[in-house]
C-alpha cells in the first residue's frame, strides 16, 4: 500500500470517526445472558487460577 | 480471581502468523475464518509494525451489548464467551466489535449467514468442558485443563501473551524498561478501559 | 433487550481506529481472506468447501486415553521441538514444547500446523505410474520392480552415471547417510542435494577458511551477542523462532544491522537498515571494511594470531572507497560507515547470512568477504560473535554433513582413492567390489586430465538437466534415468529448459509426500513414477539443526495411506538393485526397514572428520528426555544426567560416545578446553605457504600442552610427541599409519584432547584462498547485469569446458546487453508460510489459506511507468523466453528497478495452471506461477550454486 493511501484512509477513518463521536446512535444495553449454563463457571476457580499461573511462568517468560 | 488478558508486543512481533495457525489447529476452525489475524502498519516500510488481534475479551463487553438474543456471557476470569445454540448469525456483534473479531461462517448458498464465532481465549463454551459437542461447536477448552490460549503459547517470539492481566503487564513493564522507549498496550485502554 | 440511547460502541481512539482500518486492508490485500469469510467460502471451489467443514476424524476425543510424542519441526533448521498428542494412532493435537532450549514452545505458522501432516487429505496416496498420459495407481511391489528393471537396463546401455540420484535435506541423518552409500553401492557420484542450491558456496567458501563449513555458534548464543549484522538474511519469515533468540538479545541491547536490497520483516525490526544493490554483497562488505581499516578499528592482536593473508585483502579494500562502493552498490557513505562503525563499537558480534548472499555466481567470494570482515574484527571463535550462517531446511545441516553430494563421501572425506578406502572400511566391504560397481571408463576430466568417474565429482542439482541436455560431457552418456527424491524441482531456475530435459528422460522417478511440481510441469505421457513417502513425522531418527545440534525424532503416526518411510523405499530399492547385501551388511532390516539405530551407530563409527562420533542414539535420546536441564542462552545442562553438556552435541563431538565429549558449542573458542568444548581453527592448508606461516602463533585452546600453533595429529605426530603410549594396544594397532580422521578406534582423538590439544591442529584462519578461482574475494557483475558501465571493470569469468562435467558459461552470457529490454533487476525468496517448493504448505489449508496468490512486490515508480496497478494480474518477462503470470503488489519493500518474487509457488508453467495433470486429489490447494521457471542462468564458480538472486526482467500488465 501506498504511503498516501493509508494517509488518506487513516484521515478518512479520522474524520468518520470524529462523525461517529458526535452523532447519537441507538444501541443495546446488555440483557441477562439467556444461553446455557457453561460448567467452567461452577468448577473449583481456585485451583484453576494456580495451574493458569504456573502454566504461565512456564510458558510466557524468556526462561 | 485472575482477569485474563491478551497483549501483543509490537516491538516482538514478526508477522509470522503463527499464532493464527495454532488457533485454526487448535480449535479447528474452517477455511474462511479467522477468530485470530495479524495486521500491519506501515506495511514495507520503516515503522512497519504487526499486531495479533482476536478478541479481547472486553470489560463491557460492546457485543454483549448490542446482541439481540442476549447469548452472550463472560466468564470470573473475564472471559467472553457466547451460546452458539442462542445466536442467530444476526452481524449486529460484528459491528458493534472495536476489533472486528465476531466471524460468521457461510452455511448454505446465497450468504446466509451461520452462527457467530469468535476467539473463546480457548475456553470453549457452554457445554460439558472438553466434551465432544464442546470442541465441535466452540473448539478446545484449555483453559478447563489449565492451559493457556494456544496462539499465545506458540507464538514464536513470545510476543502474543495471554494470562492474568497483572502478570501480562508485568512481563510488558519489564522488556519495554530493558529496551526503553514507549510502552504501546494496542488495544488495552478500548478492550479494558482507562486503567488497563 | 432494552433499548437505550446514546451510548458509545466503539471506544478506540482515533489512532487506534486508524490501526484497525488499515490492517484489514492489508490484511485483505496480502492474504486474500475477506472478513467474516462468507465472501470467500462462498468463492471456493468444491473441494475446499469440504476442507471447510470440521474433520471429526481428527478430533480430540473425551475419554479417551492420549499420547504425547516428541519430535522437531521439519521446516527450518531452528529445530523446533514439537508436542503431538495422539489418540488411537490418530494425530488429534499439538502441544507447545516449552521444555526445549530452542523454541521454549515457540512455532512459527508452519510448525504450529504439523499434525496437518497425519490428515494427509492432499497427500500422494499411493505409487502411481503415468501411461498413456494418464496417472494409474500401482503396488508397491510393481513400482519397485519396473522402475528397478528400468534403471538396470540403462545402466546396462550407458552406465551407472545415467542415473541420477537427486536426494533430500528432508531426510533425517540415518536416511541422508544410507542414500548416500546407496548411490555409491550403485556405483555413480550423479548424487546430490537441496545444499547445493542453498549453501554449498558458505560450505566452500567458510570451510577453505577457517576448517568447518558450518554455523558457528548457535541461535541461542546470539542472546550474547552485542551487534547483529544480517546479510541477505530474513530471518523474520525463513528463520522465525531465531527471532525470539535475536529480539531478546536486542532487549539486551544489542544493536542490529539489516543489509538487504528488500526492506524485509527482519529489517523492520533492525537498528540500522543497509539498502544495496543486489549482487554486490563483496563491495559492500569492502566498504565496510574500508572504513574498519581506515580508522584502525580491526583487531590487530587476534590477527596476528589467528588471520593469515589479511595484508593481501587490504591491498583489495584499499580500492574499495566510499565512492567507488556507492558507484557498485547504490549505498551512499555515511550508511556504510554508520554499519562498520556500530560492529566496531559493539563487539563480539555477529554476521549472519543466508541465501541473499550464497545465490550468486560468485557466491563464494561473498561467503569468503563476509569472514574476512569478522575476523578483522576479532569475532569469530567467540560467545556472541562468529558466523552465524542459519541453514534453510531442518536437516540441510544434516544431510550436507554426511554428504549427500556429488562431490564428497560422507563427513567431506571428498572422493580419492583415500576416501573410498576409508568408507570401505567403515562400510566392512571390499574396496575393489565397490570400485567395481562404477563404470570403469575413464573421463576427461574437470581440469583435462584423465579421471575415475569414481573419483570424479558427479553432476549437481542445479545442472542435472544440462546432464540431460549438453552434448559434451564428463560421462559416457547423459543421464537417462531421473529420481529425484524429496526435491522442488520449482526451487531450480531455467523452467523451459528443465521441461525440455524432463521430456528427454527416460523415466522420471518422484518419491515425495505430494505429486511436486515435476509431476505436472512437463508433458511426458509415460515412464513417470510417483512413489509416496512418509514424512519425518511418521518415522523416527536424528537430525541436525543448523547449530549442528543433533536431535531425535520419535514416531508421531503411522505412515498415512500407502506411503513408507524414506529408508524402507532406499532398502526396496537395493534389494530389487541386487545391493541390499552390501547396503545393510551391518545394519538390521525388519520387514524392509532398516534399523535406525544401526544406521546411527554405523556412522557413528566413520564420522571422525567432524565428529559425529560421539553422538550414539543413547545419548542424542537421553538429552531429548531431559531438554529441560540445558540452559536457553549457553546451551550447557545444569544438573540433569547430561550436566555439563551441550544441547544435542552440536559437532564436533570428539571421540566415540565413552569418551563423553560434550560437544562444541561454539567452534574455534579457545577460552574453553578441547574436552569442553574449545576448539582452534583447522589446520586444513599445510603448515605454510609461500614462505609464511599458517599455523597460530601464541593462540591455543584453554589447558592445551602445546602452547603455540601445531599440524593435524597423525600417529607420527603422537609419536614424535612422546603421547604414543597413551593409546592402548587395540588403539595402537587401530591407529598405526593412520591420523585423526581415518583412525577407526577414535585413539588419536582421544591423545590429543587428553593433552588439550584438538586433533585437527592449530592454524590461522586463511583470507587468501589459493586454490579458488579469486584467492582474495572480488566483485564480479552478474551474467545479467543492468549495470553494463560496471562490467569492463568488474566482468564475470571466462566459460569453463568442463566444471563438474559440463560446460559451464559465463563470459558468452554476459556479453549480451539485455538491459535495453529487460531493463528491471529481478531477485526472490522467502515467506513465512511456505518453505522451499511449497508442495506440503500449500497443500496444508491452515498455511494456505495465508497466502493464496503468487505476487511480484513492484516499487510503485516501477509500476506507474509500466502501467500496474497494486492487485493486477502482470506478466514477467524472462531474457531466457519465459513469461510468467502473476499478481502485483506495488510497495516500497523494494527499491525502484527491483521487483522481488517468492519462490514457493508451483503448479502454474508459463500462466497456465495445471489442476488437471495432477492425480485425482493431490493437488495443492494453492497454486501459482513458480518464480525459477522464468529465473536464469548462472552458477558458482566453486561450487555451481545457481544463481537466482539477480537476474532481469520486463514486466506488463496482461
Ligand atoms: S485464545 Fe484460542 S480461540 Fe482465541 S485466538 Fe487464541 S487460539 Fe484462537
Ligand atoms: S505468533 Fe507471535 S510473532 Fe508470530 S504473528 Fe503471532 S503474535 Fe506475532
Ligand atoms: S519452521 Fe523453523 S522456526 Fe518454524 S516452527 Fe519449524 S523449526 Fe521452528
Amino acid at each position: 500500500m501506498s504511503k498516501l493511501n493509508v494517509l488518506l484512509m487513516g484521515l478518512v477513518v479520522v474524520v468518520l470517526a470524529g462523525c461517529n463521536q458526535s452523532s447519537s446512535v441507538t444501541v443495546h444495553k446488555p440483557g441477562v445472558y439467556k444461553g446455557a449454563s457453561d460448567p467452567l463457571l461452577s468448577a473449583n476457580t481456585e485451583e484453576r487460577a494456580t495451574a493458569l499461573s504456573e502454566r504461565f511462568t512456564m510458558g510466557q517468560l524468556d526462561r | 480471581m485472575a482477569r485474563m488478558k491478551f497483549l501483543c508486543d509490537a516491538e516482538r512481533c514478526i508477522e509470522c502468523n503463527s499464532c493464527v495457525v495454532a488457533c485454526k489447529n487448535e480449535n479447528d476452525v474452517p477455511w474462511g475464518v479467522n477468530r485470530r489475524r495479524v495486521v500491519v502498519l506501515n506495511d514495507g516500510v520503516p515503522g512497519e509494525k504487526s499486531i495479533s488481534v482476536a478478541c479481547m475479551h472486553c470489560t463491557d463487553a460492546p457485543c454483549a451489548a448490542v446482541c439481540p438474543v442476549d447469548c452472550f456471557y463472560t466468564t470470573d476470569e473475564g472471559i467472553v464467551l457466547h451460546d452458539k445454540d442462542l445466536c442467530i448469525g444476526c452481524g449486529y456483534c460484528f459491528y458493534a466489535c472495536p476489533f472486528g473479531a465476531p466471524q460468521y461462517p457461510e452455511q448454505a448458498a446465497f450468504g446466509v449467514r451461520g452462527k457467530m464465532d469468535k476467539c473463546t481465549f480457548c475456553a470453549g463454551g457452554p457445554a460439558k468442558n472438553n466434551s465432544d459437542a464442546e470442541y465441535a461447536k466452540y473448539g478446545s477448552n484449555r483453559i478447563a485443563q489449565g492451559k493457556l490460549p494456544l496462539c499465545a503459547e506458540m507464538c514464536a517470539t513470545k510476543a502474543l501473551v495471554a494470562g492474568d492481566g497483572d502478570m501480562v503487564a508485568d512481563i510488558y513493564r519489564e522488556r519495554v524498561l530493558k529496551r526503553g522507549g514507549r510502552p504501546q498496550t494496542w488495544g488495552w485502554e478500548t478492550a479494558y478501559g482507562a486503567q488497563g | 433487550m432494552k433499548l437505550i440511547k446514546k451510548q458509545r460502541v466503539s471506544q478506540g481512539s482515533g489512532q487506534q481506529m486508524h490501526s484497525d482500518a488499515i490492517d484489514r486492508r492489508t490484511f485483505l490485500r496480502r492474504s486474500g481472506v475477506a472478513l467474516g469469510g462468507a465472501a470467500v467460502a462462498s468463492s471456493l471451489p468444491l473441494t475446499m468447501m469440504r476442507q471447510a467443514e470440521a474433520s471429526p476424524e481428527f478430533a480430540p476425543k473425551e475419554g479417551i486415553q492420549t499420547e504425547r510424542i516428541h519430535s522437531i519441526c521439519t521446516h527450518c533448521s531452528v529445530g523446533c521441538g514439537v508436542i503431538a498428542e495422539v489418540q488411537n494412532g490418530v494425530w488429534t493435537g499439538q502441544e507447545p514444547d516449552f521444555e526445549s532450549p530452542f523454541n521454549l514452545g515457540g512455532h512459527c505458522s508452519k510448525g504450529a500446523s504439523v499434525r496437518e501432516h497425519g490428515m494427509g487429505e492432499h497427500r500422494l496416496k499411493y505409487p502411481m505410474k503415468l501411461t498413456g498420459g494418464k496417472w494409474k495407481r500401482i503396488s508397491w511391489d510393481e513400482a519397485i520392480n519396473e522402475i528397478g528393471d528400468q534403471m538396470l537396463k540403462v545402466r546396462e546401455e550407458s552406465g551407472p552415471d545415467s542415473v541420477y540420484w537427486m536426494g533430500s535435506a528432508k531426510f533425517s541423518n540415518e536416511q541422508a547417510y544410507l542414500f548416500r552409500k546407496l548411490a555409491a553401492m550403485w556405483g555413480t557420484n550423479n548424487v546430490d542435494h537441496q545444499a547445493r542450491i542453498c549453501h554449498s558456496t558458505t560450505v566452500a567458501g567458510v570451510a577453505n577458511t577457517w576448517g568447518y563449513g558450518a554455523m558457528t555458534n548457535s541461535y541461542n548464543d546470539m542472546h550474547n551477542s552485542k551487534a547483529m549484522i544480517f546479510i541477505g538474511s530474513n530471518a523474520a519469515e525463513a528463520h522465525p523462532v531465531a527471532m525470539q533468540h535475536i529480539l531478546r538479545a536486542k532487549e539486551n541491547g544489542s544493536k542490529m544491522i539489516v543489509c538487504d536490497p528488500r526492506f524485509t520483516r527482519t529489517a523492520a525490526h533492525a537498528d540500522h537498515f543497509v539498502r544495496f544493490r543486489p549482487g554486490t554483497d563483496v563491495a559492500l562488505v569492502w566498504g565496510m571494511l574500508w572504513h574498519i581499516f581506515e580508522n584502525g578499528w580491526e583487531d590487530k592482536e587476534y590477527i596476528s594470531q589467528r588471520v593469515w593473508g589479511l595484508d593481501r585483502v587490504r591491498e583489495e579494500v584499499k580500492k574499495w572507497n566510499p565512492q567507488e562502493v556507492e558507484r557498485v552498490t547504490g549505498t551512499p557513505e555515511d550508511v556504510v560507515k554508520q554499519a562498520a562503525q556500530i560492529l566496531a563499537e559493539n563487539r563480539p558480534g555477529t554476521i549472519v547470512w543466508c541465501m541473499g548472499g550464497t545465490q550468486h555466481t560468485i557466491g563464494n567470494n561473498n561467503t569468503r568477504a563476509y569472514c574476512v570482515l569478522q575476523l578483522a574484527l576479532g569475532n569469530i571463535g567467540k560467545s556472541g560473535g562468529g558466523a552465524n550462517i542459519f541453514r534453510g531446511h531442518d536437516n540441510v545441516q544434516g544431510a550436507t554433513d554426511f554428504c549427500v553430494l556429488s562431490h564428497s563421501l560422507p563427513g567431506y572425506y571428498g572422493l580419492s582413492n583415500g576416501a573410498w578406502g576409508h568408507w570401505s572400511r567403515v562400510w566392512d566391504l571390499d574396496p575393489e567390489w565397490v570400485k567395481g560397481q562404477f563404470s570403469q571408463e575413464e573421463v576427461e576430466g574437470d581440469g583435462g586430465k584423465p579421471v575415475h568417474p569414481m573419483n570424479y565429482k558427479g553432476i549437481p542439482v542445479s545442472r542435472w538437466i544440462d546432464g540431460v541436455l549438453e552434448e559434451n560431457i564428463g560421462q559416457k552418456d547423459n543421464i537417462r534415468v531421473q529420481v529425484l527424491w524429496g526435491h522442488a524441482v520449482n526451487s531450480q531456475t531455467r523452467g523451459p529448459e528443465m521441461k525440455k530435459a524432463m521430456e528427454k528422460l527416460d523415466m522420471l522417478v518422484i518419491i515425495d509426500p505430494h505429486p511436486t511440481h515435476a509431476a505436472v510441469m512437463n508433458d511426458r505421457k509415460e515412464g513417470t513414477y510417483l512413489l509416496p513417502a512418509a514424512t519425518q513425522f511418521e518415522t523416527y531418527g536424528s537430525v541436525t539443526a543448523s547449530n549442528r545440534s543433533l536431535q531425535w525424532r520419535d514416531k508421531v503416526i503411522e505412515p498415512v495411506w500407502e506411503s513408507l518411510p524414506d529408508h524402507t523405499i532406499m532398502y526396496k530399492f537395493a534389494k530389487k538393485l541386487g545391493i541390499a547385501d552390501q547396503l545393510c551388511k551391518h545394519i538390521k532390516v525388519n520387514n524392509d526397514e532398516p534399523l535406525v539405530e544401526d544406521i546411527t551407530l554405523e556412522f557413528n563409527k566413520g564420522m571422525w572428520t567432524i565428529g559425529y562420533t560421539g553422538q550414539s542414539p543413547d545419548r542424542i535420546k537421553s538429552h531429548m528426555a531431559n531438554r529441560k536441564t540445558f540452559n536457553t542462552t549457553t546451551l550447557k545442562a545444569e544438573g540433569g544426567p547430561n550436566d555439563g553438556e551441550y544441547f544435542g552435541m552440536p559437532w564436533p563431538c570428539w571421540g566415540t560416545a565413552e569418551m563423553k565429549h560434550p560437544g562444541t558449542p561454539v567452534l574455534y573458542d579457545p577460552s574453553k578446553p578441547v574436552a569442553e568444548g574449545g576448539l582452534t581453527f583447522r589446520a586444513r592448508f599445510g603448515v605454510e605457504h609461500d614462505g609464511e606461516n599458517l599455523l597460530a602463533e601464541g593462540s591455543y585452546s584453554d589447558g592445551s600442552e602445546i602452547r603455540d600453533g601445531y599440524p593435524e595429529f597423525k600417529a607420527d605426530v603422537l609419536k614424535q610427541l612422546g603421547w604414543w603410549d597413551d593409546l592402548t594396544d587395540d588403539e595402537k594397532t587401530a591407529a598405526e599409519g593412520k591420523n585423526w580422521k581415518t583412525d577407526l578406534s577414535g585413539g588419536i582423538q582421544r591423545v590429543a584432547i587428553k593433552h588439550g590439544c584438538a586433533p585437527f591442529g592449530n592454524a590461522k584462519a586463511r583470507t587468501f584462498v589459493w586454490t579458488f578461482p579469486d584467492p582474495i574475494p572480488v566483485h564480479r557483475e552478474p551474467l545479467y547485469t543492468p549495470r553494463r558501465d560496471l562490467v569492463t571493470d568488474y566482468p564475470t569469468y571466462e566459460d569453463r569446458k568442463r566444471f563438474y562435467r559440463l560446460p559451464t558459461r559465463y563470459a558468452s552470457i554476459q556479453a549480451n546487453d539485455f538491459s535495453k529490454d529487460f531493463p528491471i533487476i529481478w531477485t526472490s525468496g522467502r515467506l513465512v508460510e511456505y518453505e522451499g517448493g511449497g508442495e506440503e504448505q500449500r497443500s496444508n489449508p491452515w498455511l494456505a489459506e495465508l497466502q493464496q496468490d503468487m505476487f511480484v512486490e513492484i516499487n510503485p515508480a516501477d509500476a506507474n511507468d509500466n502501467g500496474i496497478r497494486d492487485g493486477q494480474m502482470v506478466w514477467i518477462d524472462s531474457p531466457e523466453g519465459a513469461k510468467l503470470k502473476m499478481k502485483a503488489m506495488v510497495t516500497r519493500r523494494v527499491a525502484p528497478g527491483v521487483v522481488f518474487t517468492p519462490f514457493h509457488f508451483g503448479g502454474w508453467y508459463q500462466g497456465e495452471d495445471l489442476l488437471a495433470k495432477y492425480p485425482e486429489g493431490t493437488a495443492p490447494l494453492v497454486r501459482g506461477e513458480a518464480c525459477n521457471t522464468g529465473l536464469t542462468y548462472g552458477y558458482d564458480s566453486v561450487t555451481q550454486m545457481q544463481e537466482t538472486k539477480v537476474s532481469l526482467c520486463r514486466i506488463r500488465a496482461t
